[in-house]
């Protein structure tokens, strides 16, 4: 088997219906044909409705935070992928050590429940009288046999696993939807079977919990649509329609299959005692198989039929998301890179593949595969929980430094109602299986084990979004760090002196880094023309920089600046962030602009934005003061730049209901700020328009600096903030600046 | 016709209704975004609440 370290990549060529198909085939499993009887016989044939259509109605709303995320991470790995960007390297170790288990005995189930059901016809065929050993080794050697074939089919490439389940999927899919169709028709020509929901709740709706705790397995699945992000043609736009189709053409077919199955079997009819929905419910799981049977001919026969279709896809779908979620954690370098490596013939992981497989079999041979399977539902519940938590932070927090493809209407609502109902089902699976509750955390803390003692310290991140192109790191660790975000020649000369004092003041070494925005479609080769202007704004700076303070450059290629700069100021633990500002008008959405503006609210350092400050002297600067932790930083930063004869002006401006007092302020300010007050003066104008105040007082000044405001961006999209609008109506040189807010700045991170 | 076979045809067809809006609009949204070569999550919302306010 040919083989190679991560340096090729998957191929992509799964078409949306094929994605689709692997979704929905992977939900369309034993859940449905297990689940229906024994809904009628706990709810009722009303409840068996309810419970089908309520749980569709909640699945959607955790793939429609699927789909927002999978459009803005569109890569392998699913859940560990969001758990990475909204939570950082441990929670997605865990949230791809949870999935990896889930998928890969949830596979395992599929493998034994295809066992079970060809196993059971041959005997009805009396084909296994020859069978030498018990009935449960020929369902074991059935379900090995049938996990090596689909392992066979993964490893010969995802378009292949595509066409297959595509397949598959299509038939048992279609073969349902006849169901459904031939119930319609039914009681179109027998409208006296409407008599067969009569009574709809029997047993009243608190039993519609029960029944859609156990049925909720059948909506899991389309989470390995989330997994081929690697591997789809065109996955911004088709991973989120293929999450939401799949759900919903599930949801469908399920209510109108349940719906055939209570019409199926006519009242008094021979060998139908008691009510219908009595009848067909005494046979639990065989219930729906029941029903079906006098609804077409040969129905048992087809029903296994659809069976074996379901079992197969399912497993055919588990063995690709389970077989993606391990790639990725080698591929980050979580776990060994071994698992990582990619068959250079068929493009596929085969590493993982076989790792999943000795999981699977194992499970199939020597464990007992309904609790462990319950352990997988439950696993994938948490794990559902998980992504409606990282759907909602990741969009507060990154959602203008990530490309997306689909973002959910009504957020969070949709999330906040999907965490509550899963939690619900999540505890009730407490009742279901006493050995998921040891198997989950066993499993958890093994992965916990693994993270702290192995994936800590070898973990790679692989920011495809963000490439260092030209990097010259020296890196001095204890010092204060200050980053100048350079964009061409112009810009980076007229950020230089006020650099220089900041960084003076601050016994700081600069990294200057250019960000390069490139189309996604440029060569990489041909980036020279791209990097010209970022190499001559790094040189210009340094010409000034280099000779007072330790500098290291880097000029980085990006699909989106701001992220770039921000993961920068992350990655690097920067302190002091100092870029420039055009001072063109807002643009749609934006209040100073699409890299500005995520940057002041995400960034995780102190900011300093420049306006035209060139580079002459300030000796008058004037500072707005409303009182909030940004005035204080403005207070310091313009006691930095201030000459030394220099005055600073400290003004407050009060409109009518307003009682602040700048003198006490500004006297609060000294033993922090640096400031000794011979320079400074206090200043308080009465006026209820207070832009119009500060732009009158500015005229006698060189230079405003001004504290950001903290107002929520929401309001400020709705409305122009105070600074904002300073900074386009001044003349004068502006400077604007935003304090990182420590402990509300870290919750904020988390939610 | 008793209360709650009322009750559940309302949740059951409300149910299927919203969820056949939900697709009906998603497909929708993710078509406009690709067409428009939209990218932020503000950008999208700006682009789509302009889109109503001119509609």
């Amino acid at each position: 088997m040919a083989e190679k370290p991560v340096e090729t990549e998957l191929s992509r060529d799964l078409t949306l219906f094929q994605i689709t198909m692997m979704g929905l085939g992977m939900m369309i499993g034993a859940g449905v044909f297990l689940g229906i009887g024994n809904s009628i016989f706990v709810a009722g044939p009303g409840g068996a409705l309810l419970t089908f259509s309520l749980n569709g109605i909640i699945a959607m709303f955790t793939a429609l935070s699927y789909a927002e995320l999978s459009s803005a991470v569109p890569r392998a790995g699913g859940a560990y992928n969001y758990a990475r960007i909204g939570f950082g390297q441990g929670p997605s170790f865990i949230a791809g050590w949870m999935e990896w288990f889930a998928s890969s005995v949830a596979g395992s189930l599929y493998a034994v429940t295809f066992a079970i059901y060809v196993v059971r016809y041959l005997e009805v065929l009396h084909l296994m009288i020859w069978w030498p050993f018990s009935i449960s080794i020929a369902e074991k050697v059935l379900a090995v046999c049938v996990a090596v074939f689909f392992f066979s089919i993964n490893y010969r490439g995802a378009a292949e696993t595509g066409k297959i389940g595509a397949i598959m999927t299509l038939g048992q899919t279609l073969f349902l939807l006849v169901i459904g169709a031939i119930g319609m028709v039914v009681v179109i020509k027998d409208p006296s079977r409407f008599q067969n929901f009569d009574p709809f709740l029997p047993h009243g709706w608190s039993k519609l919990l029960i029944t859609m705790g156990f049925t909720y397995v059948a909506f899991e699945g389309y989470e390995v649509i989330a997994q081929a992000g690697d591997e789809a043609i065109d996955p911004r736009k088709n991973l989120p329609k293929a999450i939401i189709f799949c759900i919903f053409i599930a949801t469908i077919t399920y209510v109108s299959v349940v719906f055939a199955a209570v019409v199926a079997v006519k009242a008094g009819s021979p060998g139908v005692t008691g009510a219908p929905w009595e009848w067909i419910g005494q046979f639990r799981e065989r219930g729906f198989g029941e029903a079906v049977a006098r609804l077409i001919p040969m129905g048992n026969f087809l029903l296994t039929l659809a069976v074996i279709f379901a079992s197969t896809s399912a497993l055919n779908a588990t063995i690709y998301s389970a077989t993606r979620a391990l790639y990725a954690l080698g591929r980050d370098q979580m776990v060994p890179t071994f698992f990582a490596r990619i068959s250079l013939k068929r493009k596929t992981p085969w590493t993982a593949l076989a790792t999943v497989g000795i999981l699977v079999l194992t499970v199939i041979i020597f464990l007992p595969v309904i609790d462990v399977a319950s352990s997988a539902s439950m696993m994938f519940l948490l794990l559902f929980f998980l992504v409606n938590i990282c759907v909602i932070k990741v969009r507060w927090h990154m959602g203008d430094e990530l490309k997306y493809g689909y973002l959910m209407p009504l957020f969070p609502v949709f999330p906040i109602i999907a965490i509550i109902c899963q939690a619900v089902l999540a505890v009730w699976l407490v009742h279901m299986s006493l050995i998921a509750w040891i198997v989950v955390p066993v499993w958890i803390f093994g992965g916990f084990g693994i993270y702290r003692y192995y994936s800590k310290f070898h973990y790679k991140p692989t920011e495809h979004d963000i490439i260092v192109l030209e990097e010259d790191e020296i890196v001095e660790a204890d010092k204060y760090q200050v980053m100048v975000a350079v964009a061409n020649p112009e810009n980076s000369i007229k950020m230089v002196r006020t650099t220089r004092k900041l960084c003076r003041a601050k016994n700081a070494s600069i990294k200057l880094i250019n960000m390069v925005r490139l189309p996604d479609i440029t060569p990489l080769p041909n980036l020279d023309g791209h990097l010209l202007p970022g190499r001559e704004a790094i040189l210009e700076a340094m010409l000034y920089l280099e000779p007072f303070f330790p500098v290291t450059t880097t000029i980085s290629h990006c699909h989106n600046v701001a992220r770039g700069i921000l993961s920068t100021v992350r990655q690097k633990r920067i302190n002091l962030l100092i870029m420039g500002w055009h001072g063109k008008p807002r643009s749609s959405g934006f209040r100073f602009g699409s890299t500005i503006d995520p940057i002041i609210e995400r960034c995780p350092c102190d900011v300093v934005i420049l306006k035209e400050t060139g580079n002459g002297l300030f000796n008058r600067i004037l500072v707005p003061i409303a009182g909030g932790p940004n005035s204080s930083f403005a207070v310091e930063i313009a006691g930095i730049l201030c000459e030394d004869e220099g005055i600073i002006c400290a003004l407050s401006v009060i409109t009518d209901s307003e009682k602040f007092s700048v003198e006490n302020f500004i006297d609060s300010q000294y033993p922090v700020s640096g400031l000794n007050g011979e320079n400074i003066i206090t200043k308080t104008v009465h006026n209820a328009d207070v832009v119009s105040a500060i732009i009158e007082e500015a005229k006698n000044y060189d230079l405003i600096v001004m504290g950001c405001t903290r107002k929520p961006s929401i309001y400020q999209i709705a409305k122009e903030s105070i600074p904002e609008k300073i900074a386009r109506l001044s003349s004068k040189p502006f400077i604007m600046v935003n304090k990182a807010q420590g402990v509300k700045s870290l919750i904020k991170r988390w939610i | 016709m008793n209360l709650e076979i009322i009750l559940g045809i309302i949740i059951i067809v409300g149910g299927i209704g919203f969820m056949t809006y939900l697709v009906y609009w998603s497909r929708k949204a993710i078509n406009q975004i690709a067409d428009k070569d939209l990218n932020s999550a503000r950008e999208i919302i700006g682009n789509f609440a302009n889109g109503r306010k001119t509609s």
